[in-house]
Formats: C-alpha cells, structure tokens, sequence
C-alpha cells in the first residue's frame, strides 16, 4: 500500500476512536468512490470513444455507398453534395475524397475546423470506396474529439458531484455510527475514571448506556458491571480479613503493651520494695514505740501527735507509690485528654522510679524550677509510662558505667514543652540510633528487654501529636519529648 | 484489376477534355446497367446499340474487357432489340427516333437516347451536355413502364423528367 494511503488507514497512537473511525470510513469511501467514478470514467470514456468511431465509421459506410455513382459517373458536385450532408454531424471536422488516380475529388471543412483540428484531438477513419469489387475511390474522414472532451468535463463534474455528495453522506452516516460505538466507550471510560478518582465501586453503568449501543459495547457493559459487582464483592471480604487481622493485632499489641509495662514494672520492683520498705520499717517503729508507752503508761500526747503525724505521711507516701504504680500498670489509651502540670508528671513518674535509681548510685537531676503552672493537655498515664519507660532505659544503659546520672529538662517552648531525658551514656551510635524506635529492637542482653518500649512510647507520642526523638548533637545520650500544649480532638479522632 | 483499370480509364475519359464520345457514353451505359435491375433474370446482358457505329465499337470494346455482375455483356447493331435488356436508340431526325422509340414501348428494355427532349418522348435515360460534360436524365414514369428499377444512386446523379 502506499505510505500515505496506508497512514489514512492506521491510527496515531493519540487518536481517539472516534476520529479514527470518522477518518477510516471517509477514506475508504473516498477510496472506493474514487476507484469506482475512475472505473466508470474510463469505461465511459472507452465507450464514447468507441461509438464516436462506431459512428465515424458508420458515417464513412453510408458516405462510401453513396459516392460509389458518383466517383463512377465522375460527378464531383454530387460528391460534394454528398460531403455537405455532414454539416449535420457537429462533431465531423474534415473528409476528403481521392479519385482512384488518389486525386482530392471532392472534400469538405466543418466551420470552426482550424480550432478544433489541434493535435490529438482528431479521430481520424477512412475507407476505400469499391464498385463492383473494383476501387473507385477513397474516404478520409476527421471527426473532432470536442464531444469526447465534453464527456470528459461532464464526468469529471458528475465524479466530483458524487464525490462530494458521498463524502457529506459518508460522514453524516460515519458520525452517526461512530457514536454508536464511541459514545458507550466514553461513559465506560468516564465511569472507569470516576472509579478510580473516588473508589467507589458501587458506581455502575446505566441502561441509558446500553441504548443504541452494538451488541458487543452492551455485553462489554454487563460484563464491565460483573467485575464491578466482583470487585466489590472483594473488597468487602477483604475488609472483613483486614478488620479480623487488624483486631487480632491489636489485641497483640495490647498484649506486648501490657508485657512491656509488666517488664518495666518488674523492673522497677526492687526499687519500689525497697521504697515501700523503708515507710513501713518508719511505721513499724513508730508504731511500736506508741505500742510500749501505752503499755509503761508513760504515753506522751505531744509525741503522739508528731508520731502519728509522721505515720500519716509515711502511709500518704506509699498510697502514692501505689497509685503510681497502678497508674503506670493501667493501659491508659481510653483516658480523655485532660490538662496536667508537667511538674506532677515528673514527679510521679520519680517517685516510682527514684528510690530504684538512687538505691543503684544514679543520680537524679531535675534541672531548674519546673513551673508549676506549665501544663500540657494529655493522657497523663501514658506520658508517665514514656517517661518512665526513657528512665529505666537510662539506667540499663548507665548501670555499668562509672559515671551515673539522669538529668531531666523542662523547655516551655509557646505550644509546646519539650521534656529532655539525658543520660550520662556517651549517645547512641547511628547504626542503631536508625533502628532504635523499631518495634522488637533492642541492645539489651536476652531476657531484660522486650524491645518494645521505645516503639511504643513513640506510637503513644504520635498519638498525642508529639514527637519522641534522639538529640543526636548532644555529647550524651539524650531523648527529647515534644507535648503540644492543646491537644487538637480533630487530629485525634481522624488518626 | 482490369476492371478498376478499365473504370480509371473511363474515369479519366470523363474529365479528360476531348476524350471520345462514343467511349464515354458506352461507360455510362455499362453503369447504366449496374445501377439497373432488370425484369427479367437473363444469364448475359444484352446491349443493341442503333445507328451508332462509334457507340457500338466502343461498347463491344467494353463488353470484351468487363462483366456485368459476372456474367458476359453482348452487345448488337441494329434490327429489333426488344428482346435486348438496354437499348441505345439513335436516328437522323427525331420524328425517327420517336419512331424507333415507340416500337419499344412496353419491352422490359432500359432505353437509351442522346437527343434533346427525348426523356420526355419515350426514353428512360437520356444524355445531354452540361458543359463540356456529359450528364443524363431520367423518366421515373418511363422507367416504372419498363418494369426497371433504378438505385438510388444513379436517380440521384440524374435530372428527372416526366
């Protein structure tokens, strides 16, 4: 096929169907149009042109026949007469009449002839002229071509009318087919679209789409529809697996959590023995003094005033501790958010904790005066369990050290207040400062650590909209927390 | 060949000035006969000429070198020649050649004159002078008389009479 004939037929990679279809069915008419007026031209043409010497060579016989009496009776004036007669055919240009000596005997010139004798233009027949079985002459005869060229004009317009006339009602009837086809194409493609741009399956195609529409579009529909109804189908099992998964591993987070606190709870075990311990050793003594007074009846009302008042204290310490304790082994996830004074946080979180610390020769700095006013709004438990969580971490990471001490900062920074736990570690290498916050990872020796703290006190700092970071330019170890002053609820509830 | 050489010969003899009468009427009357169907189906054409030895010589001349649709021509002198198929009648005077002509009347004969006013007394063709050329008249009336049926072509070359 010719290049360019054949690009008509192939589609551009950016080109609709639509347009291809309109381009393909136009070519192929103009095609078949072109070729069939070319075919009918051509026959045509051959035709005319076959009568036009049928004709002349009619003409030449009836001529021939009657010029036999007079080339025979040597009456040139009949002949003459005779070659006047083709006045009466237009198209006849010229004829001539040789005697048998091929001498001109008579001869005739249509009027316009000179015009229309140009070269090519001419038919030109003959015939020599018997009598009797005997030649008595010869005919040349020249019939112009004018109403070959006429034809010609007029095909050439009939070819251009039907060309035109086809090509409008080959668009008209490609354009009405084409949207036919295109037209369910395009509400497939605009549905698909706006699948995808919203994922919403339920989204099907219409009966409107179907009407008028090829078979095949129509089935392409249904089954379209199908795999929408499929998908949805999926989908649906899909979420059922993902919420089971999602409970499960939710209920097994909880249960590490849980773990995790119960580990840190261990931990802190001896400390807090030793800290309950010493209050009760307080009580028992005190206890036991009033106990032998009332009994040597010597009972001092002011002593008895100062002992009980320091049994109160010493039971009001331990119900701390307790609560702490409790505290820190509740979830607290359901908790509200509620305003807390960073000072009490701290504090609290120190006094489960301290008494361990110390006991192990690591000293506890809080620098500075906490405001006692400096407030962040939070879940309290959690942020307790973070903190303690970052103070048990730095004691496993300092107890073989020769130097040990934790230092907490306060840093009220508008909205909000960074708490940084330093520890007298000399920091965190990168390779594992990189992985420090991932869940199951930890430098501890097995069996001391579940390697789930970190991870969790920065989930729990994720969804306070804070943060739990490494400071890694500072010479020691030290995790920086950042508590928004205001909880925003919005953030809360879409995370 | 002989033929066509014979009719160029004859063709010439017409546009040749001064080319023989006798010759050149006996031309036309060899086509005179062509251009005829007689009544009757004969298997030679017979040819009486009257009063024209010149005409006669030239004619038997003719028939010796032509054929009349490929059969023999025989040409006569004198006597009656009712029976004959073309008749040339000539006389001294036309009261004796209109005598002559009417005791053909009623043969099946293409009768042939070269006088003045005879196509209308009795003969079917008729020379006359145009010029210096030789032309002839025809009596359709006659002709049908003589039960002869004349082409086309011929009554086209001709002027008729009645």
């Amino acid at each position: 096929m010719i290049p360019g004939l054949k690009s008509l037929f192939l589609r551009t990679e950016s080109e609709s169907i639509r347009v291809h279809w309109l381009r393909v069915q136009i070519a192929v008419t103009m095609l078949v149009l072109t070729v069939c007026s070319l075919a009918f031209i051509t026959n045509d043409v051959l035709l005319v042109r076959r009568t036009l010497r049928t004709s002349l060579e009619s003409v030449i016989k009836v001529l021939s026949a009657n010029l036999v009496s007079p080339l025979v009776f040597g009456d040139r004036l009949e002949a003459t007469k005779v070659l006047s007669s083709l006045t009466a055919l237009p198209d006849v240009a010229e004829a001539k009449i040789l005697d048998s000596k091929n001498e001109i005997f008579a001869s005739f010139v249509a009027q316009g002839a000179d015009r229309t004798l140009e070269p090519g233009s001419t038919l030109l027949a003959s015939e020599t002229i018997f009598h009797e079985g005997v030649a008595v002459g010869y005919i040349e005869m020249k019939m112009s071509l004018r109403m070959l060229r006429s034809e010609y004009r007029r095909y050439t317009i009939i070819v251009l009318g039907v060309l035109f006339l086809g090509l409008a009602i080959a668009f008209f009837l490609s354009f009405h087919t084409q949207r036919r086809i295109s037209a369910p194409l395009t509400r497939l493609l605009m549905l698909t679209r706006q699948i995808s741009d919203s994922r919403d399956y339920s989204l099907r195609l219409g009966k409107a789409a179907e009407e008028g529409a090829p078979v095949e579009l129509v089935s392409l529909s249904h089954e379209f529809n199908k795999m929408l109804d499929q998908i949805q189908i999926r989908d649906a099992q899909l979420e059922k697996k993902v919420h089971e998964r999602t409970r499960q591993l939710e209920d097994a987070q909880a249960t590490l959590v849980a773990s995790s606190r119960m580990s840190a709870i261990g931990e802190m075990a001896g400390g807090m023995a030793h800290e309950i311990n010493n209050p009760l050793q307080i009580i028992h003594g005190k206890v036991y003094q009033l106990r032998m007074q009332a009994e040597s009846g010597r009972l001092d009302i002011a002593r008895l005033s100062r002992d009980t008042e320091i049994i109160e204290s010493t039971v009001l310490r331990i119900a701390r501790i307790i609560k702490g304790l409790r505290s820190f082994a509740r979830e607290g996830a359901g908790d509200p958010f509620e305003p807390a004074s960073v000072k009490s946080l701290i504090e609290e979180t120190l006094e489960l904790c301290a008494a361990r610390l110390k006991h192990h020769g690591v000293d506890v700095r809080v620098s500075g005066d906490i405001d006692e006013n400096l407030t962040v709004e939070c879940r309290p438990t959690q942020i307790g369990q973070v903190l303690l969580n970052l103070l048990n971490n730095a004691y496993d990471a300092i107890d073989s050290l020769p130097e040990k001490w934790v230092k907490i900062e306060v840093e009220d920074r508008g909205a909000d207040v960074r708490i940084l736990v330093t520890d007298s570690g000399s920091g965190i290498p990168e390779s594992v400062r990189k992985r420090i916050m991932e869940p199951f990872f930890t430098t501890k020796e097995v069996g001391k650590g579940t390697g789930l703290g970190l991870s969790i006190s920065r989930g729990i700092m994720e969804r306070h909209q804070g943060s739990l970071v490494i400071d890694p330019d500072r010479p020691n170890t030290c995790f920086v927390i950042t508590i928004p002053r205001q909880h925003i609820e919005s953030v809360t509830a879409a995370a | 060949m002989k033929r066509a050489f014979t009719i160029c010969l004859l063709l010439f003899a017409v546009s040749a000035r001064g080319q023989g009468m006798a010759e050149l009427e006996a031309a036309f009357l060899y086509q005179f006969s062509l251009f005829t169907q007689f009544a009757d189906e004969s298997e030679a054409l017979t040819v009486q000429i009257h009063d024209r030895p010149d005409l006669l010589l030239a004619m038997q001349t003719l028939a010796a070198r032509k054929k009349w649709h490929g059969k023999e021509i025989r040409v006569s002198g004198g006597g009656n020649g009712t029976k004959a198929q073309m008749v040339f009648l000539s006389a001294p005077t036309d009261a004796e050649l209109e005598v002559l002509v009417k005791q053909y009347e009623g043969c099946k004969c293409l009768i042939v004159t070269s006088r003045e006013g005879f196509g209308r007394r009795g003969a079917v063709v008729n020379f006359y002078q145009e010029g210096d050329r030789l032309r002839f008249e025809i009596n359709r009336g006659t002709s049908d008389k003589h039960q002869l049926k004349l082409s086309s072509q011929i009554l086209r070359l001709a002027r008729i009479v009645e």
